[in-house]
């Protein structure tokens, strides 16, 4: 052997070993990308592994061969097979975890924006979800009422379409996620109430009380007019005599304050269950609004029935 | 004819009003805004033919038809009732969804002049009514003293097999139903109530413990000290719903 030339060849042997074991981790790098094990298939991986130890030994192993034309070096390669195969098992075990870890951080990351995408996504649909759809009860029987009228006041079954055009209109509006002034909340109310006031006549009353400081205060769109249906709907069945609704709001710690009460009927009604799915739809409403739950509160006192709203203002 | 209108509305009373003047022989005896009214006004005037809808101030139609004896013919008006409208498919003289047309309404009335056989009996509309739209009952509606009581379910004790009745043990009373057992297993939520024996159905957190009373029986103490057998498949139902 001629030792002249040690140098050089060792620089070839380590080029051409060096050169596979990236190759080969390149490789399980992307292997590892695509192909997530689950954990009773332990086997794969490792079988993956030590093929590609030995795989890449062999091929390092040829590839001196058939490069470097020395015999005594070839003799030298196959004396420290051993080394090598140790060297090319530790190589490409840590290139393998380094692969495996940052394959993992990444579809972590992924998951989490797929997830707060989701999220986004299903808060949204909630939000359209939990907005007071029309009662078909309401529609029916408003149509019915209509119907009557036509008979013996065709002038007030005119007016009443009308306000039921507007109302379903106002209902049926897109953009119903954003925020509303009181003002405009209370007309879209007042077309729901005079409609009701028809259906029953003297049997119901409504008795506004609103400050005028908090007209221009926001709120988010329909959320009173489901709560003025649960009152009717809870007042008039409870009892067959009139009722009053009553709707106030004032300014409390800068946060607009809505108080509706109606009676109601403690034998005809248990008031948690039957208040329940309405006033629900609401807290949870104001919840994915506003991220607090103590917004919507009710309470009893004799035989009234007391709903109180709080609206957080946003500071533009 | 005698009639009777019973609906919280009164523009929908006065629609059926306007469809039945076109008709000779054909008497209202009397208009209602609820069932307490209604009630009252059927036993008073005996009418052949109601119109009823459902959803009116603190009992339902169906309610007030259970409490009486000898019901009239029924046409239910009403403005959205799914389940109601498949229960009454086949029973119901006619089921009117408002708001309806004339001619409808002269359909259900061809329909009722044409049952000449007034003996419609009472079971047609106890199957209906038990039919019970897979809907758990909160209140039962009784007849108490000549009146109506509206009983929440969370306030009864237990249940007793009385003949063709069921007695319903309240706190205060004892009141007494036509019904059976099977329909307030069927009718209660089965995680509050559950049938313990084949003359008893106990509200399992009224139960303050259970014993063996001798070598055969178990017995529930209710917290009034009232004693309840409890049988051999009864024990066990108990037991899965209490969790034991």
């Amino acid at each position: 052997m001629d030792f002249n030339q040690t140098p050089f060849l060792a620089f070839i042997d380590s080029l051409i070993s060096n050169l596979i074991i990236v190759f080969f981790s390149a490789s399980l790098f992307f292997i590892s990308k695509n192909y997530q094990p689950n954990s009773y298939q332990i086997f794969h991986p490792i079988a993956i592994l030590l093929a590609g130890v030995y795989g890449s030994f062999l091929l390092q192993k040829y590839a001196i061969f058939f490069v470097v034309n020395d015999l005594d070096y070839h003799q030298f390669v196959n004396d420290t097979s051993k080394i090598r195969l140790v060297y090319n098992f530790l190589m490409i075990i840590s290139a393998s975890m380094i692969s495996f870890i940052w394959n993992y951080k990444t579809n972590k990351q992924a998951e989490t924006q797929r997830n707060t995408d989701n999220e986004q996504l299903l808060r949204e649909a909630e939000l359209l979800d939990l907005r007071q759809q029309i009662q078909p009860h309401f529609l029916f029987n408003s149509l019915n009422s209509i119907s009557a009228l036509l008979v013996t006041k065709p002038n007030l079954a005119q007016k009443m379409i009308q306000e039921l055009a507007d109302f379903l209109r106002g209902t049926l509006k897109k953009e119903n996620n954003g925020l509303v002034t009181l003002s405009a909340e209370m007309n879209h109310l007042q077309l729901y109430l005079n409609i009701e006031m028809v259906r029953f006549e003297h049997r119901l009353k409504v008795e506004n009380n609103l400050d005028s400081s908090t007209e221009n205060m926001l709120l988010p769109t329909l959320l009173l007019q489901p709560i003025v249906e649960n009152a009717i709907k809870f007042g008039l069945y409870g009892t067959t005599e009139q009722i009053t609704i009553h709707i106030s709001s004032k300014i409390q710690n800068d946060m607009l304050f809505i108080e509706i009460t109606n009676p109601y009927d403690t034998e005809a009604h248990q008031a948690n269950k039957g208040a329940g799915f309405g006033l629900n739809s609401i807290t949870r409403r104001l919840y994915l609004l506003f991220g607090r739950n103590d917004l919507l509160k009710i309470h009893t006192e004799e035989n009234i029935f007391i709903t109180q709203i709080l609206i957080p203002q946003k500071t533009v | 004819m005698k009639i009777i209108i019973i609906d919280d509305e009164p523009l929908a009373r006065s629609m059926v009003k306007h469809y039945l003047s076109t008709y000779q022989n054909m008497e209202i005896v009397a208009e209602c805004n609820d069932g307490f009214e209604g009630f009252k006004a059927i036993k008073e005037h005996q009418p052949d033919l109601i119109f009823l809808d459902i959803q009116m101030p603190k009992i339902t139609g169906f309610e007030m038809l259970e409490l009486i004896e000898n019901k009239p013919k029924v046409i239910f008006t009403t403005a959205f009732d799914e389940f109601a409208i498949k229960a009454f498919d086949q029973n119901a003289i006619d089921y009117l969804l408002k708001p309806f047309s004339q001619e409808r309404f002269d359909k259900a009335i061809q329909k009722c002049l044409a049952q000449t056989d007034l003996t419609l009996t009472n079971t047609t509309y106890e199957a209906v009514l038990n039919t019970n739209n897979n809907e758990l009952e909160t209140r039962v509606v009784v007849k108490h003293l000549g009146n109506i009581k509206i009983i929440q379910t969370a306030d009864i004790l237990y249940l007793e097999a009385y003949d063709d009745y069921v007695k319903i043990y309240t706190q205060e009373n004892v009141f007494v139903k036509k019904k059976t057992m099977n329909y307030f297993e069927n009718a209660f939520n089965p995680k509050q109530f559950v049938r313990v024996h084949r003359s008893y159905i106990i509200q399992v957190n009224q139960i303050t413990k259970m014993e063996q009373s001798d070598k055969e029986t178990m017995i529930a103490i209710l917290k009034n000290g009232t004693k309840i057998p409890l049988s051999k498949t009864g024990y066990p139902k108990l037991k899965a719903v209490l969790g034991i």
